[in-house]
């Protein structure tokens, strides 16, 4: 009898020191994740960024500028050039899951439905969903660290998010690769729910700007299905951070309708 | 010698066919009732499968488009071609091409107030698009359709624009992504609501001018879709053919009505399920018609058969007498059955039935045409002329061997 609960109570000690240490993991995923985003983001930032998207058939570079107050979730950006698109601006509000697009030719601003979220933003490879949800990974996701990897010559942890049950979300995976040494992220892989590989997102051009050690390259390569082989060339949208200020303060205004009107 | 007692055999049979004559009738007459009830309904449910075909094509699919591979899956305005060379030339040259039209095809919000809404955005040249659809005879009374000097103005589908809030004269926004990635936005005038029998078109598609979309998309030269209508419809899948053999189509896709509409195949394949459980049903009642008579006939002949076994009559020639005979009647009763199924069907191929009160039910099956004519196929026809005679033999067969297995004596001494 005593025999029998001295086995249980071992029996328990061991599923306890089996488990708690992947307690632990999951924690550190989290904390992974959330020091990558923090160090990356800041709690605001403002930043010029050039994006090129490169199609087989053409390649566009877009300047823009972009106010991101990342803590009260919130930003806002607005379109340099070229011409033809100068002036067109987006207000993103992540919690009231809302994204305002205003253009000038119509001299219009136009809500972007909740069901036009998947749809490519401007042409690129990232989707309305990647640019207003962005940090939703950290609710919406469970993340489980699944290993080691070297990516990209860096050493990185590997972590497993999956969604959790009622989250309104695209992604059946993602694999986020974060640097061992310093929790920057180096990549990141979207899997769909039949675990196809669909979109990558690479991180690169390490270096120090507004005083922090960011990645200031960011490529997006989408896995597109039926293409023609013979076709195939290599398309991508690259998001290049020419400057950025990390933890500026940003006037409520400019998160605002009347900002995203103006003429 | 064999040639003989064939011969004596058959005209056994031919000879005992019309001894009892009510009984014949009656067996003619169930085999000619249930062939021509399979041909009839049969012709109605082709008449009705066509009608079906040709209402949902003809209101914007056509019989065959031709895209940039890759499109009808992403439906994106990158996938686009520039409409030249032998597919260009063979729309021109193929007499059974009836008229063709060029589309532009995009995704797009369209907004007014505050509503908005995602749609899909078709540029068409309204000449030629009246050639190969009829969308344009959809458009409710107070609008038009698009003319070929109109520049913004658009049509709309009626749900979306109840959707919308709007009629026809307002002016709604629209934002898009054209060709070369730049941002397509303008703001349009309705001229007109178009109701279709397909909910998709009416709660998600504005037909705007071919011109203006080219501009507005930036498309510099290309275009997304070729629209092909043919003079019959029976010649899509030969005229694809041909298409697709065509030099230089390697990065098209040339899709018949059939690739584009796959859930009305789908339809049609459900409804010739149970049509074909119907017909079964049929069949069997007319082959147990005959199984009947044919053994009532031998059971009223055991005495004849039994006095025929006795004078030296081999049991195969008793199976061959009988079976005989049920194929002089079921000869005779699919040849009447057939006469008169194909009569039934041509007198309402020529009158058609009025489905009118049924509209809305029809609706479902996006169909526009409420007077449905019947449709009779040469094939329909014979196979079940085919599977008629080939049942009434069949199941002849049952009581024909019976027959053959009476004890002569027994059979003599009975009644």
């Amino acid at each position: 009898m005593k025999k029998s609960l001295i086995t249980l109570v071992i029996a328990a000690a061991a599923i306890l020191a089996v488990s708690v240490p992947d307690l632990v993991m999951a924690l550190t995923a989290m904390e992974i994740i959330d020091r990558a985003e923090k160090s990356i983001r800041g709690d605001s930032q403002v930043a010029m960024i050039e994006m090129t998207i490169k199609t087989r058939r053409w390649t566009r570079t877009m300047k823009m500028k972009n106010w991101d107050n990342r803590v009260a979730k919130k930003s806002f950006a607005e379109i340099l050039s070229p011409k033809k698109d100068a002036g067109n601006r987006f207000l993103m509000i992540q919690k009231e899951k809302l994204m305002w697009h205003y253009n000038p030719e119509i001299g219009k601003e136009m809500k972007i439905h909740p069901s036009m979220m998947l749809q490519s933003w401007m042409g690129s490879d990232f989707t309305n969903d990647d640019i207003v949800k962005e940090s939703s990974i950290l609710e919406d996701y469970t993340h489980a660290l699944t290993g080691k990897k070297t990516v990209e010559g860096h050493e990185c942890y590997v972590i497993t998010m999956t969604p959790k049950q009622d989250a309104a979300v695209v992604w059946g995976k993602i694999l986020y690769y974060a640097r061992v040494s310093d929790c920057l992220p180096v990549m990141q892989e979207f899997y769909d729910q039949h675990g196809k590989l669909k979109k990558k997102l690479t991180c690169g051009d390490f270096r120090v700007m507004g005083g922090r050690l960011i990645p200031t390259s960011m490529k997006m390569v989408s896995f597109k299905k039926n293409r023609d082989p013979e076709q195939a060339v290599e398309e991508y949208t690259l998001m290049v951070i020419k400057n950025v200020s990390f933890d500026v303060k940003i006037d409520n205004s400019v998160f605002s309708l009347q900002n995203l009107k103006r003429r | 010698m064999n040639a003989k007692r064939t011969y004596i055999e058959v005209m056994l049979a031919w000879r005992n066919v019309w001894k009892n004559k009510r009984r014949t009738v009656l067996t003619l007459l169930t085999i000619m009732v249930g062939c021509a009830m399979i041909i009839f309904f049969r012709a109605i449910n082709d008449g009705g499968h066509e009608t079906m075909i040709e209402d949902s094509i003809a209101a914007n699919t056509g019989h065959i488009q031709v895209h940039e591979k890759g499109f009808w899956e992403n439906m994106s305005i990158d996938y686009a071609f520039i409409p030249e060379g032998a597919v260009m030339k063979h729309l021109r040259s193929d007499p059974r091409i009836a008229a063709s039209s060029r589309r532009v095809h995009a995704a797009g919000l369209v907004s007014f107030e505050n509503n908005t809404f995602g749609t899909l955005i078709q540029g068409v040249d309204p000449d030629r698009e009246k050639m190969v659809s009829t969308l344009h005879k959809t458009i409710r009374p107070g609008g038009r359709y698009l003319m070929q000097e109109d520049g913004k103005q658009i049509v709309i589908g009626e749900t979306l624009a109840k959707n919308l809030g709007v009629k026809v004269g307002d002016s709604i926004s629209m934002l898009s992504q054209g060709f070369d990635g730049s941002i397509a936005a303008a703001n349009l005038t309705i001229v007109g609501v178009f109701k279709t029998l397909n909910p998709r078109y009416d709660q998600g598609l504005i037909i705007m001018p071919l011109s203006t979309a080219e501009e507005l998309f930036t498309m510099m030269g290309y275009i997304s879709s070729i629209v092909i209508k043919l003079k019959s419809t029976s010649d899509m899948e030969a005229v694809r053919a041909n298409m697709r053999a065509l030099p230089n189509t390697k990065h098209l896709e040339i899709m018949g009505w059939d690739d584009l509409t796959p859930e009305l195949i789908q339809a049609i394949v459900m409804d010739d399920l149970f049509g074909n459980i119907f017909y079964l049903i049929l069949f069997l009642i007319t082959a147990f018609g005959v199984l009947n008579t044919v053994q009532m006939s031998v059971f009223e002949r055991t005495r004849e058969i039994g006095i025929m076994m006795a004078i030296g009559t081999r049991p195969g020639q008793i199976v061959r007498l009988v079976l005989f005979e049920s194929v002089f009647i079921s000869l005779l009763g699919v040849a009447l059955g057939a006469i008169l199924g194909s009569a039934v069907s041509f007198y309402f191929t020529i009158n058609p039935i009025d489905y009118s009160n049924y509209q809305k039910e029809l609706e479902v099956f996006a169909m526009a045409t409420t007077v449905i004519p019947a449709k009779l196929y040469l094939s329909n026809v014979a196979v079940t002329s085919l599977l008629t005679f080939l049942f009434g033999v069949l199941f002849s067969i049952a009581p024909a061997r019976r027959a053959s297995k009476l004890n002569p004596i027994k059979a003599i001494r009975q009644l």
